[in-house]
């Protein structure tokens, strides 16, 4: 688990927190079931607020990322969730979207971008 | 469960009012109370600690209050104060051997090992110690004890930056069971800024603004522009306008940006700006309307 | 019991009163004329002008630290109370160190010195209240000469109040001088008393101030 703050950020702390942790968690270097950090320990190692801490957490779980469990702390939460399939869903469809829009700027046309997609289904290993 | 509890606090004197102060501050929690020299912050400190009487109001630690027991209620205070807290005719010596009779909870080890780890001279005055010395002996002094509520008042004015640092360890391992407060005040805020989970401020003995520092900093955001471009209707949702010669700067509340467009310039603004402008804008005497 | 804690605070604070006042011990030698009296007198005097230093320090800056040990403002003024006592009783062990080293000094000195240390004791004692409850009664003050003023008068006055009345009480109340002289026993065991008497009303009285003001 890797947080880094920035001030200059226009992102606030806790958002800044939440954003790192659920890179970390939707590309696999957090895996289900891992315990996160206490709030407070969080907040000591990072060094801001435990409330800053709090609401990033708090907004993880909303968010289906996590969950907190009676004793055990904040858990990961598995990525087959549903919300967080939502999430997949949401980034994917974020991707896309810039992509039909890049293609439509330079005239490409509909099937032109299809075989680019699977070409690179293709290419790409993971 | 609030860990300090202060309610409608109020003393006066000759020239000066301290009005209805409240707040709570929870456990486990840091409350920074901040406001300009003489706005309030030593006098609110003076009636916690119980060195002053409230002329209204009352303030309890972990639901007792100073006159149910001013011996428990004592025990359960840290204080860091400024300069001339500690007496300063005494060395080391005699403030562990006062330390070990009076407090019952006193860690004699504890307190050696920090001594040591800050190489504090044993038997030297504390008047001829440097500022930072006096920092260190007076922390070792209230960590190495189990107390509730840490308070420091001004206490970390002045400091290097990696004294800073260490008492800013030193402050969050103190909060991280959950069990115990920190208060401090300060009209210097970026000092402790960062692990503040609460800003108070205080302005002409009134409380002017209590809230999370998150929300604070969310619910404002700092423009800048030309006065030129600004219609009446966006002047009036103008908190605390400085303007100059070129441009002028205030702050806004987050939820009235509409007619701001690329003409200005807006960005976040750090707990300093919110209160320089809160207190341009006409401090206590606006909050009360 | 916390009040001689705080005795114990305030004599760690000012050790350095205890060796002014050996000084005076051996100044004390120069006083000693026709009787030990005035030896003793000066000790004394030496006594309640050391007793005040706890007060000095407070007036250049009250230390916050000793204002937060978890006592009640009644445990450190009957503390600072027991400490004027305290000084008082050492420096009438140093004037009974002087008397001895005296006799032995002048060996023809037959002088019953022992009621004239209870005398001073209790003399002494009702000098040390009333100015300590002088210095609770002004609190704060902001003059820094007026205040090193008002701290040595007491001592002054003791001193050179005794003085006077000594050479020239035997003609102002010659009464009262001849009762005193004829019933020297029962004299100095009643100042004892109001001594005690003055030491407890005054600690009480300056705890009742202390506790309506804010600060000392």
């Amino acid at each position: 688990m890797k947080i880094l703050i920035s001030n200059q950020s226009e992102l606030p702390i806790y958002a800044q927190i939440r954003e790192q942790l659920k890179e970390q968690i939707l590309n696999g270097q957090l895996p289900s079931g891992t315990v996160l950090p206490s709030i407070r320990k969080l907040a000591k190692e990072v060094g801001v607020s435990v409330i800053t801490t709090t609401r990033a957490y708090n907004d993880l779980e909303e968010e289906g990322f996590i969950a907190s469990m009676q004793g055990k702390g904040s858990v990961v939460l598995s990525t087959e969730n549903k919300i967080l399939k939502e999430q997949y869903l949401m980034r994917i469809e974020d991707g896309l979207l810039t992509a039909v829009e890049t293609a439509k700027r330079i005239h490409m046309t509909e099937p032109e971008l299809h075989a680019l997609i699977t070409d690179l289904w293709k290419e790409t290993l993971l | 469960m609030s860990l300090l509890e202060v309610k409608n606090l109020s003393k006066s004197y000759n020239n000066f009012t301290l009005q209805d102060v409240s707040f709570s501050l929870p456990k486990g929690y840091v409350m920074g109370y901040v406001g300009q020299n003489g706005a309030g912050k030593t006098t609110t400190i003076n009636l916690i600690t119980g060195l002053s009487q409230a002329a209204h109001g009352m303030c309890t630690i972990d639901g007792i209050c100073y006159q149910d027991n001013p011996r428990k209620y004592k025990e359960m205070i840290g204080f860091i104060g400024d300069e001339s807290y500690l007496p300063q005719e005494c060395k080391v010596s005699d403030i562990r051997f006062i330390l070990k009779s009076m407090y019952t909870s006193f860690q004699l080890e504890y307190f050696n090992q920090m001594i040591q780890k800050w190489e504090l001279p044993e038997n030297q005055k504390i008047v001829s110690f440097s500022r930072g010395m006096k920092v260190k002996l007076m922390f070792a002094s209230a960590l190495a004890r189990n107390t509730r509520l840490l308070i420091l008042d001004e206490a970390t004015n002045g400091l290097d930056p990696v004294m800073r640092a260490e008492i800013l360890e030193l402050l969050q391992n103190y909060i991280e069971d959950g069990e115990h407060s920190i208060f401090f005040s300060t009209h210097m805020l970026n000092d402790l800024e960062q692990i503040a989970d609460y800003i108070a401020f205080i302005d002409h003995g009134q409380i002017l603004l209590n809230k999370p520092k998150d929300d604070l900093l969310e619910s404002y955001v700092l423009v800048r522009g030309d006065s030129l471009d600004l219609t009446p209707t966006m002047k009036q949702k103008l908190i605390g306008i400085t303007s100059g010669e070129f441009n002028f700067e205030a702050l806004l509340d987050s939820d009235e940006t509409m007619g701001f467009d690329s003409r200005f310039v807006m960005e976040k603004p750090t707990i300093d700006q919110i209160m320089i402008h809160q207190i341009k804008n006409g401090g206590a005497a606006h909050a009360c309307n | 019991m916390r009040a001689i804690k705080f005795t114990i605070i305030d004599m760690l604070r000012c050790k350095i009163t205890l060796f002014i006042l050996l000084v005076f011990s051996v100044i004390a030698f120069f006083f000693i004329r026709e009787s030990l009296f005035f030896g003793f007198l000066y000790l004394c005097f030496g006594g309640i002008i050391a007793s005040i230093q706890p007060f000095a320090q407070e007036q250049q800056a009250e230390s916050g630290f000793i204002n937060m040990l978890p006592a009640t403002k009644g445990d450190r003024i009957l503390g600072r109370y027991l400490f004027g006592l305290f000084l008082l009783l050492f420096s009438m062990v140093l004037a009974s160190l002087v008397a001895i080293v005296y006799g032995v000094i002048h060996p023809a000195s037959h002088e019953n010195w022992s009621l004239l240390i209870i005398g001073f004791l209790g003399g002494g004692l009702i000098m040390i209240s009333l100015q300590y409850l002088l210095f609770y009664v002004l609190g704060k003050m902001k003059s820094q000469q007026f205040q090193g003023f008002i701290m040595m008068l007491p001592g002054f006055i003791f001193f050179f109040g005794i003085n006077f009345l000594m050479e020239e009480y035997r003609e102002l109340v010659p009464a009262i001088a001849a009762w005193i002289s004829s019933h020297m026993n029962l004299f100095v065991l009643l100042l004892l008393l109001a001594g005690f008497v003055t030491f407890g009303v005054c600690s009480f009285v300056s705890t009742l101030i202390a506790n309506r003001r804010d600060s000392l």
